[in-house]
């Protein structure tokens, strides 16, 4: 990793802690645990800017640090953001990286709905919580919608990636192409 | 968007499905032996095996342990201490179960609302309300489920 990239990454983590903060502070929950989940957004570009290790290592990042200073660091809940966190990311990097030709809208959806799917196992395998399936379906359709919103914002972000990523992930314009002889 | 952003729409649609049909098809079932080994104090008085006749009783789990059924007859308070300084403030009344409130930083259990009798059927939580930083859950049964469970135990 170089240092641009070091950098760009401790500036990423603190932006995924401020809009984690600022949603738990609009309070967009009532009761049914549904966030917009903002910072999916800014992992999900980290994802097409750096790859795959440093997306984990800044998904792990953003939720040890959150459950620190807004969670009280409650072991219940930091399981729980840790099993969405790790699931949302394994399907993003398995749709970015290994099925591929699906755009950020379809990978931040898939984000969305696994994280909750995964906050959901978590609850139920591990802490033993009643299995609720009209309630799950509604956290995967919220998921869904609020994927595709962080999806289509990503969509907007990706000319900032620098060049060679943009050309991997299929993003750089035709004008930008290189001329082929 | 891509070719395969279809079938990610398609695959997100289809468990919406089937976890709509699910919901349907299996009704919530209170969970069967399950040993209550402790006791909520209501006005002083702990509650325990053998409850006042009401029409729903409240069972509180906290972690994996169960608390003695609470008949749902009047209004009263309920508050769970737990060691880690967790405090739950559970409030009765008949066939009627609120969080009051909680010290848990989501506070989504306070947000579930007031759980009746009537409504359970067409809550999205059914009959739960559930605080999870504090593993504690609430469950509204019905009298005649509860007491087969009493009777089972």
């Amino acid at each position: 990793m170089n240092t641009r990239n070091l950098a760009l990454s401790g500036l990423f983590v603190a932006i995924m802690l401020i809009l984690g903060y600022l949603e738990k502070v609009l309070s967009l929950g009532w009761g049914y645990g549904i966030k917009l989940g903002l910072s999916n957004c800014v992992l999900l570009l980290c994802l097409y800017w750096f790859g795959v290790g440093n997306s984990i290592l800044l998904m792990l990042a953003k939720v040890f640090l959150s459950s620190l200073l807004f969670g009280g660091f409650n072991p219940v809940s930091l399981s729980l953001s840790l099993g969405g966190g790790a699931l949302s990311m394994a399907g993003m990097v398995l749709l970015v990286f290994v099925v591929k030709d699906v755009s950020p809208v379809g990978a931040g959806m898939v984000g969305g709905v696994l994280h909750n799917v995964g906050q959901l196992l978590v609850a139920i395998l591990v802490h033993r919580f009643p299995v609720l399936y009209t309630y799950m379906a509604l956290l995967v359709v919220i998921g869904a919608v609020m994927g595709a919103i962080t999806g289509s914002l990503v969509l907007r972000l990706k000319h900032f990636l620098p060049y060679e990523r943009r050309r991997r992930f299929g993003f750089a314009g035709k004008q930008e192409e290189p001329k082929t002889t | 968007m891509k070719r395969r952003d279809f079938w990610v729409f398609t695959a997100i649609l289809g468990l919406v499905l089937a976890l709509l049909i699910l919901g349907r098809a299996l009704r919530p079932a209170p969970v069967q032996n399950a040993r209550a080994t402790l006791s909520v104090s209501l006005e002083g008085t702990p509650v325990t095996g053998q409850p006042a006749r009401a029409d729903s009783y409240l069972r509180i789990k906290q972690g994996e342990a169960y608390y003695h059924l609470v008949p749902l007859n009047k209004a009263g308070e309920i508050v769970i201490k737990q060691e880690q300084g967790w405090e739950n403030v559970i409030h009765i009344d008949k066939d009627s179960v609120v969080m009051h409130s909680a010290n848990c930083p989501n506070q989504d259990c306070v947000r579930m609302g007031k759980m009746t009798l009537l409504n359970i059927e067409t809550r999205v939580h059914q009959r739960w309300i559930t605080c999870l930083p504090h593993q504690l859950s609430l469950e509204l049964i019905p009298g005649d489920e509860a007491q087969r469970l009493m009777e089972g135990q």
